[in-house]
Formats: structure tokens, C-alpha cells, sequence
């Protein structure tokens, strides 16, 4: 029997019109492959079948059958490839997908952690901002006081200075009260009488030099 | 101590520190009646500065005339430290040798000195009683 491969021009007939049914069977490739001009086609398809019954003998049914069946199983083979790379791909594309969800959720987690460091930085500024505040407002206080202590400071030197006059006035005064009395004119006198004295001696000493 | 007699000793101490001030002054001038009596009015103006140690001293004001005085009375105990380092070497000193005699002039010149401040301190400030 015939055994049409995947492709027409494989023919394992020896017969007297292999030539014509090679060149039926080439061009019907070429029209199959260029996938065009369907009509064109199925004439040459039942050229070649009506040349193949014709050359074998065997009823252009039966020849159909066959090649409806090489072409099932051609077919079939190529659609079993496309569902086996499907099959492939689907996994592949799930892998991908679920490594895309994966990559979504730590980006999504990211995403919150980026956004919770914002938040605690931005709270860590804004308490940064107020203790610059509160020191500044230190700072401000610190300088009054620092005002203040200076007019203080003034007024305690004043105010000692002040003291210190009223010590020496008080002292003074009580000088002058003490004057007044018996024993300050006899102190005073036995000074001057001493004094006197010293004089004489002084001058006793210099002149027998 | 009886304050009286502390004035007293304090007295008779400081009238030793102006015959020694006589002394050295006129040793400085040389000899003559005119030095003589400079010498002494001269001992005797020192004498009153250092008596009157505790109100210059004390007085807080800072106008010139205080502070000027302040200033002559620190020369003034220089001069009398000097004076009485003389006065005491050869008057009192005298027979006394080498750095033994110098020892005690200084010992002596330091008390004579201290005595009007401290004749000062008892005349004028209240709180040494």
C-alpha cells in the first residue's frame, strides 16, 4: 500500500506514473504549505488520488480513508506537540505567574514598609522640629534670665556699693561719737604727750650723733 | 586686753615707728636745722596716713581724691618700712652682727609697722571691739 509521510512527496510506490504522482504530490505540498488557493488544491488532491486509485487499482474511497487517517494521525501528532508546548507553557506561564504574585506582594510589602519608614521618619521630624522649638524657646528664656541676672548682678554691686558707704559713714559717725568721751581724750593726749616725747628723744639722738 | 592699754602699747610703738621715720628722713636729707624740722613734719604727715589706715582704706569711693590717697598711703607704708628698717639697724641694733641683726630688723620693722595700722583698726572700726 501507499504510505503518505508528513510530507506528499515521500512516496514508497514504485509504479510506471511515479514521476506524475511526484509532481502532483509536490505541487499539492507547495499550495498546502502556502496555504492558499483552496480550489487549485482540492483538484490536484483529487488528481492525485484519481492517479494514485488508478495506478494501485484500489477504490479512490479507500485512498481517501488512508489519507484521511495519515492526516488524522499527522495532525493528531502535531496537535499533541502544540498541546504538549501548551501544556509547557501554561506551567510556565503560571510559574511566571505566581512568581509575578510573589514579586507584587513584596513589592506591595515594600511598598508598606517604605511607607511605614516615611511615616516614622516623618514623626521623628516632626518631634525633632519641636524640640528645636522647645529649645529655642530655652535658648530665648536662657537669655532673659541671663538679662535679668546682668540687672541684678548691676543692682547687687550697686546696692554693695551702697553698703559699704553706709558701713564707712556708720563708722565715721561712730568715730566722731567716740571723740566725745573721757577716754578717747585721754588716749589722745598720751599720744600727743608720746609723741612729743619721741620728738625730744629723736632729737636728743640726732644731735649728740 | 584692755582696750586702752592696747592703745596705749599700740600708741607708744607707733610714736617709736615716727622717731625711727625722723630718723631715717633725716638721714636721707642730711644734716641741718631746715632738714631736721622737714624731717620731722615729714614723720609726722606719715604718722597721720598710717593712723588713719582703716578709713582711707575703707572709704568706697572712687573719686580721685580717695583713690589718690589710697595710693600715697601704700607709698607711705614702703617709706616707713624702709625708714623703720634704718632706724631700728642703728638705733636699736647696733652692737648686733651679720644676718642675725639683719633677722631681727626686719622682725622689728615688721611690728613698729603694724602698729598704726593696728592702733588705726582700734580707734576706727567699730567691729574690733
Amino acid at each position: 500500500m501507499i504510505k503518505l509521510a508528513v510530507s506528499f512527496p515521500i512516496l514508497e510506490y514504485k509504479g510506471s506514473n511515479v514521476a506524475d504522482i511526484n509532481k502532483l504530490a509536490t505541487s499539492l505540498t507547495t499550495l498546502m504549505r502556502k496555504k492558499i488557493n483552496r480550489f487549485k488544491m482540492k483538484k490536484r488532491l483529487d488528481s492525485l488520488i484519481s492517479l494514485i486509485s488508478k495506478e494501485t487499482k484500489t477504490d479512490k474511497s479507500i485512498i481517501y480513508h488512508f489519507i484521511i487517517t495519515d492526516l488524522k494521525g499527522i495532525y493528531q501528532d502535531k496537535i499533541d506537540i502544540h498541546k504538549t508546548k501548551l501544556k509547557t507553557l501554561k506551567n510556565e506561564f503560571e510559574q511566571l505567574n505566581s512568581l509575578e504574585k510573589k514579586y507584587a506582594n513584596e513589592i506591595t510589602q515594600l511598598v508598606n514598609d517604605n511607607e511605614k519608614i516615611r511615616n516614622e521618619s516623618n514623626r521623628k521630624l516632626n518631634e525633632i522640629e519641636s524640640k528645636k522649638n522647645e529649645l529655642t524657646n530655652i535658648n530665648e528664656k536662657l537669655k532673659e534670665i541671663s538679662q535679668k541676672l546682668s540687672e541684678v548682678k548691676k543692682e547687687n554691686e550697686l546696692a554693695e556699693k551702697d553698703y559699704k558707704k553706709k558701713e564707712y559713714d556708720f563708722m565715721m559717725s561712730k568715730h566722731k561719737s567716740q571723740k566725745k568721751t573721757s577716754k578717747y581724750k585721754f588716749n589722745s593726749l598720751f599720744l600727743i604727750a608720746c609723741t612729743i616725747i619721741g620728738i625730744i628723744i629723736v632729737l636728743i639722738i640726732i644731735l649728740n650723733k | 586686753m584692755n582696750r586702752s592699754l592696747l592703745i596705749i602699747l599700740l600708741g607708744v610703738v607707733t610714736i617709736w615707728d615716727t622717731v625711727t621715720t625722723v630718723y631715717g628722713t633725716y638721714t636721707i636729707f642730711g644734716e641741718g636745722t631746715i632738714q631736721l624740722v622737714v624731717s620731722i613734719g615729714f614723720a609726722l604727715l606719715l604718722a597721720g596716713f598710717l593712723i588713719r589706715t582703716i578709713p582711707i582704706i575703707k572709704n568706697p569711693s572712687e573719686e580721685l581724691i580717695p583713690v589718690g590717697t589710697k595710693v600715697l598711703w601704700f607709698l607711705a607704708i614702703l617709706y616707713d618700712l624702709f625708714t623703720s628698717f634704718t632706724g631700728n639697724m642703728d638705733l636699736i641694733l647696733g652692737n648686733a652682727t651679720g644676718t642675725q641683726k639683719v633677722v631681727l630688723a626686719i622682725g622689728l620693722t615688721l611690728f613698729v609697722c603694724s602698729a598704726p595700722i593696728g592702733l588705726s583698726k582700734l580707734f576706727f572700726d567699730p567691729d574690733s571691739e
